[in-house]
Formats: structure tokens, C-alpha cells, sequence
């Protein structure tokens, strides 16, 4: 930084005014307030290479990378939950302390004010208020507040607006007389383990909403379509139904979003498909007595009933000609529509392929929310593509579409964009290469998504039928930064892959060597540690460690394993190792002239049961050019060890302590 | 005090010291509240000086912090720290903190 302290610097100030309204093809447009921002934004692409900028940007404290010690976390992408909770309840920590003790919170020198740093007031039966007080609340969405303040103004006789009383039960309506859920607390909702489909009846009967309309003098038509919105959209659809008959004797005209609800609540009156359909057409027929239009929304209602109507065998053609219906009347349809459509078709057989029309058709297209279920389009599209159709290249597309715009926002929870990640992943790993693979994990793994261990055991397969073990090392280091080392049998898929053969290249075996040290090392803490939970290894595992040691011409290494588990787990039949890999042993041994191990070796073979071990050896006695006593003493101490296993399994542990004394003398003879 | 400015930076960054800068006082004591704040909320967890950064109606509060604690803890305190001061202070503020693993880590010598 350069402290300029001599010249004085001259500054000119450049005014600049940006216009109200903004010149496109068509038409002029008024600016709204964020308009220019979203320009700005969108010459920014989304960065694949950090985090989401909720994390702090340092090595200790991004998720994934740096491992929390003391839990064991059980998903796999606990670090960037629990990081995210994190922050978001000390956040409400201090939201609790300024609620409870406003009093110490008091100064306040910003001018103009800024509500969201200003303390809320909660109203009580007390409180005088005045219709200001239920306006300002009403604006604020503080439904508790509102109900509050309306039921002291009844009480004292205050008059209300009936315009206010209108407003106040469209907001009540709308949050279906619950507070409305606070909007700077996202976090949890966002990292529920499961995605919540709500499709039932959560209105609350007899509740403010209900007893606010009972109380109104004179029950005009928006009262009653903004209750009926009300009870459709929490599916009361009984009520609903009943007030839409009473309107209707009044004669008073709905609107369209009402019957958008009625036509979803019918899912709720009827139980076949076909019975459910004839009242659709009813409600349609009146909708047009009335004049209205159908929008949107009207024809996601069709399709939702129908997608909740699959056994009907009509459903498909109904939900075919709905689309129909839809581009006749030049309506778009929301990707709601289409995750409907793929709904009730995918149910059929062969119904799937209409997911390569529907993405013909809206390919390159960017999206913007109009429909609540249409963040379950992509989910649903890729599972489709992945577990009914397995085409790689409709992947692709999809995932192209994905990417285009804002459209990747189109997930409701991370676990249902986890969910499309695996099934993209799942589908990348049955068709392609191990290196168009690794170009897209590299883009998404882990900033994006982190791979579940079943995704992870697809890769190891992809790596094996391609012949590409270089990528080993890297998928390995992923797998034990996201701790599934030991989930289901990953460690042994990987030693499996890693001990299949001989591989030319030193410094890989020498990478698989550190691999497979670095399980036995996990696996020797886990154990030792009472504390922890043990991990249950099989034999096969530890003599593809040793295979892969002496692959590696690691010798002291598989010892060490051998020495393990004549040491701990003496006589664990689950854990015995298999006779091809201890003749290996012996040979390796012999070859490096360690006596101590060959004995432990043989001894260990004995204790098992694998004589033809001794077989080997004496076959094999001229490549090694022992000499006949030599010989002689192991086989009669083995002989021994092996009458002794047969007599009693219990004293079976004995070899590992008689095969210290003899160690040195087998030594000195050599 | 006298090498603030020279051979380091400086700790609070804001225009309110310019000619004709805004609340030239209020600035001063809202910093020192927020350094206050700041060694009482993060004890014995700050290894370097709180830097203050002014920047529209953003405040940033910069520092290095020990790996003391858990990094879910520290997420913790900044999800706190960010909204209480915003609430006292009425305005945005954010917290950009880098990490050590020891406060000797911060020691830089020529010989």
C-alpha cells in the first residue's frame, strides 16, 4: 500500500443516471429494484472450484476437507451440514438474545430505520392497537401479531376497514393461521435428510381463518375465494368444496386460482381415476360458464390428479391430451408440467420415452420457478434417464440443460440434488470411459457433490473394466476425506482392485502399498481403540494387504500384518488368511532370509490348518537350498503345533508364544 | 504505535477520516465496541489485530484465528457474531477470518 502524502489529489465526480426503464425487443419496461444486479449476476458463471460462499474460504474450515476428529459423521456430506447448522444456529443464538432482552439492545442512530435491525414488538391482550398497528403487521407477514392485534381491536370495538379485514384473512389464508415461516433461515430446511411431500390435510379447522370469515358481516366473493384458496391449498377439500357449492347459490363469480385448488382437493373427494376425472370436467365446465381462462397452474391441477391416478388405465392419454389442450390454448407449461407428464407416463411401460420429447422441447430454455413441485423436475428426469432408460446421452442433455441459466437452482433440499448427482454419476459410470468420468467428478466432487459409497464402489468398477488404476490413489484419498473407507465394503473393493495384480509401474504399486498401509493402520487404531465401535475385517482382507505388500516388495509390511494377527487375533477363524497368500509369504520370506517370519509363517499355517504350506516348501527346497535339518525341525515343530490344534482349539493361541524361542536358533542355523 | 501506517497497515479501514468524512467519532467507538466484542465473544482465539473494513453499508471484520477449537464452533461464533453486530450496528457485517495452528505461526522475522 502506497501512503501518498505529498501531491493533493483532485477528483472529479461523474454523475450518472440510469434510466427508469429498460429497451427491449419489444417494449419498454419499467425497472424493477434488482434488475440491474441480475445483469450484472449473469455475466458471472457458477465457480465449480469453491465452495459455496456460506463456508469461510480457509483450508481449516472448508467442509470436506478438513475432518472433524471427534464425531464419527455418518452422511456423507456431514462436514458441509454441519458447518452450514452451525453458523445458522449461532445466528439464531443471537436472534434469541435479542429477542429476550431488547432492553439491552436499545441503541438505535440509523436514520432512515431499517426494520429488519429493529426489535419486533409482540403484542399482548394489553395493547392498544389501532389499524395502523394491524396494517404494519399485515406488511410484515407477522401472522401471530396480526391475530393478536385484530382480536384486542374486536374486543374494544375499534373499527376495521373492511378492506383491512379483506387483507387480513388473505394472509391468514395463505400461512393457514400458522406464523409464517422465517425466510433468513434457510439452512435447515435446506439439509432435511428427506424431502417432505406433503399431500395432505394440514389445514386447521376452526382455526383464526375460519372464525375470522364466520365474522364478517357481509361475506362478499373474495372472502369466499381467498378462503376456498386457503382450504385448497392446505387440501381441507371437503370445506372447500362446500363453500364453492354456497358461492355458487349466491352467484358469485370465482377466479381461476380457485378452481386451480378445487381441481388438486379432488384428489380428495374422489377415489378412481375415472370418477375423478368426470368431476375435473365439471369444475372445467363451469370455469368456462364463468368466463375464465384456464392458466398455467389450471392445467398442473390436471396433471397432478392424474399423476396421483396412474392405475387408470386412461391416465396417459388424459395426461397426453391435457398437453395438447395446453399448446393449443398457447399456454406455457412450468417444468412442473413436464415432471407431471413424466410422472403419469413413466408409470407404463416404455412411458419413458417421452422424456426425449420433453427435452427436445425445452432444451436451452432457461427456467424460473412458477410451480411448487417444479423443483422436483430434474430430480425426477434424471432418475427416469438413469434407472428406466440408462442413456448417457440424454444424461448429458439433461445435465446440459441443468446447467443452462439459473436452472441448477431447481432443487428443493441437498438431498434430492445429491439424489440427481448419483444417478448422473451412476449412469457416467455404466457407459463411460474411467477418463470422461474423472473430467466430470473432478468439475462436481466435492465442492458440488460428494459421492455416496455406493457411487464410489460404481467407479472402482468403471476403474477395473477400463484398466485405469492410475485414478486409484485419487479415488481413494477422496474416499477417506468423505470417511466411507468403511462403509459397506469399499476397503474391500478396493484392496481387491489394487491386489488383482502385479502392476509394472513402481511408484503406483508403491502408491497401493501406502493405500493398503494406511487401511491396516486405520483398522489396527479402530481396533485397539475399546472406546470406538470395531471394525470386523475379514481374512480376505488382510491377505490381499499382504498380496499387495509383497506385490510392492514391501516385505516388513506384511509381516507386520502377519504379526498382527498371530498376535491379536490368534484364533478367529473369520479372520484366517487364505493358503495361496502364506506360501507367498514363506517364498517372500525365504527370499529375504527372514527366518523369524517364515517360522510365524508356517506356524500360522498350522494353526489354521494349511499344511500343503509346508508341502510348498519342501517342493520348492531346492530353489532355496536349505538344508535337510533345517527342514526336518520345521516340519517336526509344525507337526507338533498341529496335534496340539487338533486336541484342544483352546490352546491354540500357544504358537505364537512358542514361536518366539525357536526364532533364534532357526536364525543362527542359517 | 508509530509503525501503523508504515511497516503494517492500517486496523480500521473507512472514509469517515477524509475531508468531509461521515461520522468521524461514531465510526471511532463503534470500531472500538466492535473490537471489545470481538476478544470477549472469540476468547483468546484472535492470534492477530481485528481489521475493520467499511465498505458501503457493509462492514467486514477480518483477523487470524487460532485452530483452537472445533470448526464447527467457529462457524458457531460467526454465525453470532455476524448477527448481533449487524443488529447493533444496523447495518450488514460479515466476518472474513483466516486460521493458524498456533499464535508463533504469526511471527516474521528477517536476519
Amino acid at each position: 500500500m502506497i501512503v501518498n502524502t505529498g501531491s493533493v489529489s483532485t477528483f472529479t465526480f461523474v454523475s450518472f443516471s440510469i434510466p427508469k426503464f429498460i429497451l427491449s425487443s419489444f417494449d419498454y419496461y419499467y425497472r424493477g429494484p434488482t434488475d440491474i444486479l441480475k445483469a450484472l449476476a449473469s455475466t458471472v458463471s457458477r465457480d465449480f472450484t469453491a465452495a459455496h460462499y456460506k463456508y469461510m474460504d480457509d483450508p481449516f474450515l472448508l467442509p470436506s476437507k478438513s475432518v472433524d476428529v471427534v464425531s464419527f459423521t455418518l452422511f456423507a456430506k456431514s462436514s458441509f451440514r454441519a458447518y452450514a447448522l452451525s453458523k445458522e444456529s449461532g445466528r439464531k443464538a443471537a436472534r434469541y438474545f435479542l429477542n429476550t432482552y431488547p432492553e439491552l439492545f436499545f441503541r438505535d442512530d440509523a436514520e432512515p430505520k431499517v426494520p429488519a435491525f429493529c426489535y419486533r414488538e409482540l403484542y399482548d391482550e394489553n395493547t392498544d392497537n389501532t389499524e395502523d398497528d394491524l396494517r404494519d403487521c399485515i406488511a410484515n407477514r407477522d401472522v401471530p401479531n396480526c391475530i393478536i392485534a385484530y382480536n384486542n381491536m374486536e374486543a374494544k370495538d375499534v373499527k376495521i376497514n373492511p378492506e383491512l379485514k379483506q387483507s387480513l384473512l388473505e394472509l391468514v389464508c395463505f400461512y393457514n393461521s400458522k406464523e409464517a415461516r422465517d425466510e433468513e433461515f434457510l439452512e435447515e430446511e435446506w439439509f432435511q435428510s428427506k424431502k417432505e411431500n406433503i399431500v395432505r390435510r394440514t389445514w386447521q379447522d376452526g382455526e383464526f381463518a375460519e372464525q375470522l370469515f364466520d365474522s364478517l358481516p357481509k361475506k362478499d366473493a373474495r372472502a369466499y375465494c381467498t378462503l376456498i384458496q386457503g382450504m385448497g391449498k392446505y387440501f381441507q377439500a371437503g370445506k372447500a368444496f362446500k363453500l364453492y357449492e354456497e358461492m355458487k347459490e349466491l352467484n358469485y363469480s370465482p377466479t381461476v386460482a380457485v378452481f386451480n385448488y378445487l381441481i388438486e382437493n379432488v384428489v380428495f373427494i374422489q377415489e378412481s381415476g375415472e370418477l375423478r376425472f368426470e368431476m375435473i370436467t365439471k369444475l372445467l365446465r363451469d370455469m368456462s360458464q364463468y368466463n375464465l381462462k384456464p392458466n398455467v397452474n389450471t392445467f398442473n391441477a390436471i396433471l397432478f390428479v392424474l399423476s396421483r391416478s396412474t392405475g387408470w388405465n386412461k391416465a396417459s392419454n388424459i395426461a397426453l391430451n391435457t398437453f395438447a389442450e395446453m399448446k393449443l390454448l398457447n399456454v406455457q407449461p412450468s417444468l412442473a408440467s413436464y415432471y407431471y407428464l413424466l410422472l403419469v407416463l413413466s408409470s407404463k411401460n416404455n412411458g419413458s420415452n417421452i422424456l426425449y420429447e420433453i427435452v427436445r422441447e425445452i432444451e436451452g430454455k432457461s427456467f424460473a420457478i412458477k410451480h411448487p413441485a417444479d423443483v422436483n423436475f430434474f430430480e425426477y428426469a434424471m432418475h427416469v434417464c438413469c434407472n428406466f432408460l440408462s442413456d448417457v446421452e440424454l444424461g448429458y442433455r439433461i445435465h446440459n440443460l441443468l446447467s443452462t441459466g439459473q436452472n441448477h437452482k431447481f432443487f428443493s433440499t441437498a438431498y434430492s440434488e445429491a439424489v440427481y448427482y448419483r444417478n448422473f454419476f451412476s449412469l457416467l459410470c455404466l457407459s463411460e470411459s474411467t477418463d470422461t468420468l474423472m473430467d466430470v467428478y473432478n468439475k462436481y466432487v466435492p465442492n458440488i457433490y460428494i459421492p455416496e459409497a455406493k457411487v464410489m464402489q460404481q467407479i472402482l468398477q468403471n476403474i477395473e473394466l477400463y484398466d485405469t488404476y492410475h485414478y486409484i490413489p485419487q479415488i481413494f484419498s477422496d474416499i477417506t476425506t468423505f470417511q466411507l473407507s468403511f462403509r459397506g465394503d469399499l476397503a474391500d473393493t478396493v484392496l481387491t482392485l489394487i491386489a488383482k495384480k502385479k502392476h509394472q509401474d513402481e511408484n503406483l504399486q508403491k502408491q497401493f502399498v501406502a493405500i493398503a498401509w494406511s487401511l491396516f493402520n486405520t483398522i489396527v487404531e479402530r481396533n485397539s481403540n475399546v472406546k470406538i465401535f470395531p471394525l470386523h475385517v475379514k481374512g480376505e482382507m488382510y491377505s490381499k494387504m499382504i498380496l499387495i505388500f509383497l506385490n510392492g516388495k514391501d516385505f516388513e509390511k506384511a509381516s507386520a500384518v502377519l504379526k498382527y494377527l498371530v498376535k491379536e487375533k490368534p484364533n478367529d477363524p473369520a479372520t484366517f488368511i487364505e493358503g495361496q497368500t502364506l506360501k507367498l509369504l514363506c517364498d517372500a520370506s525365504l527370499e529375504n532370509k527372514m527366518m523369524n517370519t517364515l517360522k510365524q509363517t508356517i506356524d500360522y499355517a498350522s494353526v489354521i490348518g494349511c499344511a500343503d504350506v509346508i508341502k510348498h516348501i519342501i517342493e520348492n527346497n531346492e530353489k532355496y537350498s536349505l538344508s535337510e535339518e533345517f527342514i526336518e525341525k520345521f516340519i517336526q515343530s509344525s507337526n507338533l503345533e498341529a496335534a496340539k490344534e487338533d486336541s484342544s482349539s483352546s490352546e491354540s493361541s500357544e504358537p505364537s508364544e512358542t514361536s518366539e524361542s525357536p526364532d533364534e536358533s532357526s536364525d543362527e542355523e542359517k | 504505535m508509530y509503525k501503523i501506517g508504515f511497516t503494517k497497515t492500517w486496523n480500521s479501514w473507512n472514509t469517515s477520516n477524509l475531508l468531509d468524512g461521515l461520522r468521524k467519532s461514531e465510526t471511532a467507538v463503534e470500531d472500538l465496541f466492535i473490537r471489545k466484542f470481538i476478544s470477549g465473544t472469540w476468547h483468546r482465539l484472535f492470534a492477530s489485530e481485528v481489521i475493520i473494513k467499511r465498505r458501503a453499508n457493509t462492514i467486514i471484520i477480518g483477523g487470524i484465528v487460532v485452530r483452537s477449537i472445533l470448526p464447527r464452533k467457529m462457524y458457531f461464533l460467526i454465525g453470532f457474531t455476524e448477527e448481533l453486530l449487524s443488529y447493533v450496528l444496523k447495518c450488514n457485517v460479515k466476518m472474513e477470518i483466516q486460521t493458524v495452528e498456533s499464535k508463533e505461526e504469526l511471527i516474521v522475522k528477517y536476519v
